[in-house]
């Protein structure tokens, strides 16, 4: 239950956010009925992937805790709640260095391509979810004894929440809290990121 | 992985929560209004229609290194029968195996937003595959006795939490003509549904769920003929429109 | 609001509920046990048969067949009584000690359908046999002989009465290579040792196992290991960043960084052979082959292991898979596979071709008793693949002519072979 005590502490915080957004500029909900619009979405930021040094203990490990996520999300905004579209991007799940019983040093990184179909569902004029599955292009950079580089795919998914403040009509700067999961990477990344968005294209 | 896989449900949970928070202000909209499948409701039409699909991911105890997600398609029919009464009727495709269930259902309001519904589906899955050069059989029927919890969020959108016990009255499977298993698994496992429906392109409606099922034997996974009794997990995603 | 936050928390504590299946083996420390002596050579050989449950038969089955395996490690050898019985592929594993004039049997029992583990404990008392056994005299009224005991569940200690009474010896009129899977099971089994692991060899015998199967790849500078997947990947190994083909890394890279679900290193193929020559009674392994390349090398290293084998008088048969059409075509261009012991999974044709040892069709194209006598009748053998559905492995016992049957469940083939009159 420790988890759920987090994401309930995380809901309240969310929730008394949202509670303060304030009206008017850009929104992610339908202008009125009959627009259709294309958003795009930019952002970068950081991400955390639970990887623990006594797992690794063999290894004797430094883990990067932190490493940088960044993607582009492309939504298809119609005249109803939900909305649909694609999200990529590159983003680092495991990077650490290690040194073995005989002192040489390595380094491990676990970098992942996701290419997701995403859900996504304004809550208030400001306040967006997402969700969306789809598959992680997997590459492991190994650099120990050699260089090696390793690839797989893998299917994954993803779960979003962001905040959008309007700068203009068409475009808007904003924040993301994103959980993004390969299921062959055995745990998520959740990251934070700072996001442009930009409804580029109306009809 | 199964962390993982919890932490992720905990995510989506809490957005599905904010979805009910954040919606305050909007314009509510009458429950007669709104194309529902999964919300416990007794109907106003005559028929319900839902097509769509679903996609579960196979647990590596079963499938070894293939951990792939299992796409089928999804026919869910709703008949109002009388009052509050009305029948589920639920078809899973995949071609070379199919399920089918049918049961009645009978839906409560509660309040005017809350509401539930109690029903038991009787199943019966069949499929023909050829596993490598060697032509398999397998029907199998089963039962499911469920309930579910519906709140209606002013914002269109309608929350339903079902729960179903799986009980697998008889698996039959062949490979050739060797026998593999006659089995009777009365308490298989359950399932929690997470079902979201809202309005649509046009004058559909869409229903997005999840589904954690929790079972020793999942139809889907016949032609494996796995003798496991541990309830594996298998996560499913549910996307339909409401016709 | 209430509503709301009523529905998150039931969905939460629902979906929190996600169960980690472990089957830990139980601490199985008993003083009693540990002041014991150590049990003579000359009692172990009347120990074993198939008994009766007199009480426990609903949890057990109705029957166990009790057979000893040893594990040596130098001039160190542990005997182990391993019962084998019907009932959810269950079996025990015990180790024996003589206690004044009676027997003891301490260890743990497992059912391998479902993660039901504990403790058990016996004792042979000396008017139940055990004197007998101690002096050595022949148990030719052996239906004398019974087990007394107790099991429990989990690190529980035992309480629930466990009585079983000799019957009969084991069947061993018509010989049967029981073959465990992948080094002696499966890592998804929940046993105490990973999968294709040094330490699952070592556990082979104890699970039935006459003979195992494992899984040879080759990693990027050649070197034959033991990996069943493709790929490195969550089901096989540790997390630690690692994943893609086994075959992009070197044997260095995999020795260092990885570790088996259990914490082993993947062994290469040498480690694993010399395991099986010098610390196992195993008398049969079957290289599967995963790797479609030149096949002169594990060659080399077959002739090597069955050559120490022999030297110090262990009976041993190791075959070369062939389970493609890629590996046969490889096979065949060695200049003398005639010589060449294997195992062909293909046709009939294909194994005489390779003129294979031994013939190993997939169980579900059936018993095939015609083409099986057609086998034997060129002086082969014939071993089926992979029977793990109890009621499968009864039938193919019975009604089968098979030499060998592959199975993840050792100990049910086990069960079914010994008690069959």
């Amino acid at each position: 239950m420790q988890n759920s005590k987090k994401i309930l502490l995380l809901a309240a915080c969310i929730w008394s956010y949202c509670a303060y957004a304030q009206q008017g500029g850009f929104t992610s909900q339908p202008v009125k009925r009959g627009d259709y619009s294309f958003v795009v979405y930019v952002s970068g930021g950081l991400g955390h992937y639970p990887a623990y040094s006594k797992d690794l203990a063999y290894l004797d490990p430094k883990i990067q805790n932190v490493n940088p996520v960044s993607t582009i999300r492309i939504m298809w905004h119609p005249d109803h709640l939900v909305k649909v579209g694609l999200e990529t991007g590159y983003l680092t799940f495991l990077n650490y260095t290690l040194t073995d019983s005989a002192g040489q040093r390595g380094k491990v990184l676990l970098n992942a391509t996701p290419l997701l179909v995403e859900w996504t569902m304004a809550l208030t004029k400001r306040f967006n979810v997402f969700a969306g599955s789809g598959v992680y292009f997997l590459t492991t950079n190994l650099d120990y004894k050699g260089k090696t580089r390793s690839k797989k795919i893998s299917v994954g998914w993803m779960a979003a929440a962001s905040y959008i403040q309007p700068v203009t009509k068409n475009m808007g700067i904003g924040a993301e809290l994103k959980w993004l999961d390969a299921a062959e990477s055995r745990d998520g990344t959740i990251c934070l990121q700072l996001q442009w968005v930009w409804r580029f294209l109306k009809w | 992985m199964n962390h993982s896989y919890r932490k992720g449900i905990q995510l989506v949970l809490f957005f599905f929560l904010l979805a009910g928070q954040t919606a305050i202000k909007a314009q509510d909209v009458p429950i007669d209004h709104q194309k529902r499948i999964f919300f416990p409701y007794p109907m106003d039409r005559k028929w319900s229609t839902s097509v769509g699909f679903t996609g579960t991911t196979m647990p590596y105890e079963i499938t070894e290194e293939l951990h792939f997600r299992m796409p089928a398609g999804d026919v869910h029919i709703l008949r109002r029968l009388h009052n509050k009464w009305y029948l589920d009727g639920h078809l899973s495709l995949q071609g070379l195996q199919n399920l089918i269930t049918l049961g009645p259902r009978i839906a409560i309001p509660v309040s005017d937003r809350l509401s539930m519904a109690a029903g038991n589906d009787i199943g019966f899955w069949f499929g023909i595959i050829n596993v490598q050069g060697v032509k398999t059989k397998g029907t199998g029927w089963q039962n499911y006795p469920n309930l579910s919890l519906g709140y209606r969020f002013n914002k269109r959108i309608l929350v339903t939490l079902k729960a179903e016990s799986i009980m697998n009255i008889g698996i039959n499977t062949h490979a050739g003509d060797i026998k593999v298993t006659t089995d009777y698994r009365l308490f298989s496992g359950s399932a929690y549904t997470l079902a979201l429906e809202q309005p649509f392109y046009g004058k559909k409606s869409l229903t997005l769920a999840f589904r954690a099922i929790y079972t020793n034997f999942y139809w889907q996974t016949w032609t494996l003929f796995e003798p496991y009794d541990r309830n594996l997990f298998f996560p499913q995603i549910i996307v339909g429109i409401i016709l | 609001m209430k509503i709301s936050i009523t529905i998150l928390f039931v969905c939460l504590i629902i979906f929190s509920c996600k169960r980690n299946f472990e089957a830990p083996v139980p601490d199985t420390h008993w003083n009693l046990f540990e002041s014991a002596e150590k049990l003579p050579s000359m009692a172990r050989p009347g120990v074993e048969g198939i008994y009766n449950f007199k009480v426990g038969s609903d949890v057990f089955g109705a029957a166990a067949a009790a057979k000893w395996s040893y594990s040596a490690n130098g001039n160190d050898t542990i005997y182990h009584l391993s019962l084998f019985c019907e009932k959810e592929v269950s079996y025990f594993i015990l180790e024996g000690k003589k206690s004044g004039d009676s027997i003891l049997l301490n260890g743990y029992w497992r059912k391998m359908v479902n993660t039901e583990t504990g403790i058990a404990r016996f004792t042979i008392a000396a008017v139940n046999g055990a004197r007998n056994l101690l002096n050595g005299i022949p148990m030719g009224a052996a239906d004398s002989l019974v087990l007394d005991g107790k099991y429990g569940n989990g690190p529980a200690m035992p309480d629930q009465p466990l009585r079983l009474k000799y019957n009969r010896p084991l069947y061993k009129a018509k010989p049967l290579q029981i073959v465990a899977h992948r080094g002696g099971g499966s890592t998804a089994d929940l046993l105490p040792a990973s999968e294709n692991s040094v330490a699952m060899i070592n556990l082979a015998t104890r699970f039935g196992a006459t003979g195992i199967e494992i899984d040879v790849r080759s990693t990027s500078d050649k070197v034959f290991v033991l990996f069943h997947d493709a790929t490195l990947n969550e089901r096989l190994i540790r997390k630690n960043g690692l994943l893609g083909p086994i075959e992009n890394y070197s044997y260095d890279q995999l020795y260092t960084l990885v570790r088996l679900k259990q914490g082993e290193r993947i062994p290469t193929l040498k480690e694993a052979l010399h395991t099986v020559v010098y610390n196992t009674a195993l008398e049969y392994v079957w290289l599967d082959t995963k790797f479609t390349g030149p096949i002169d090398e594990l060659v080399k290293i077959q002739r090597q292991y069955m050559q120490e084998a022999a030297a110090i008088g262990r009976k041993l048969e190791i075959t070369i898979g062939i389970p493609d059409q890629q590996v046969l075509k490889n096979f065949l261009a060695l200049p003398d596979h005639n010589n060449i012991p294997s195992v062909c999974e293909l046709t009939p044709d294909d194994v005489v071709a390779a003129n294979s040892r031994i013939w190993a069709p997939r169980w579900t194209l059936g018993l095939q008793n015609e083409q099986v006598q057609q086998v034997h009748a060129q002086g082969r053998r014939a071993f089926v693949w992979t029977l793990d559905v109890p009621e499968n492995v009864f039938e193919y016992m019975n009604q089968g002519d098979f030499d060998g049957i592959l199975s993840n469940y050792p100990s049910i083939v086990a069960y079914y072979y010994y008690a069959k009159q």
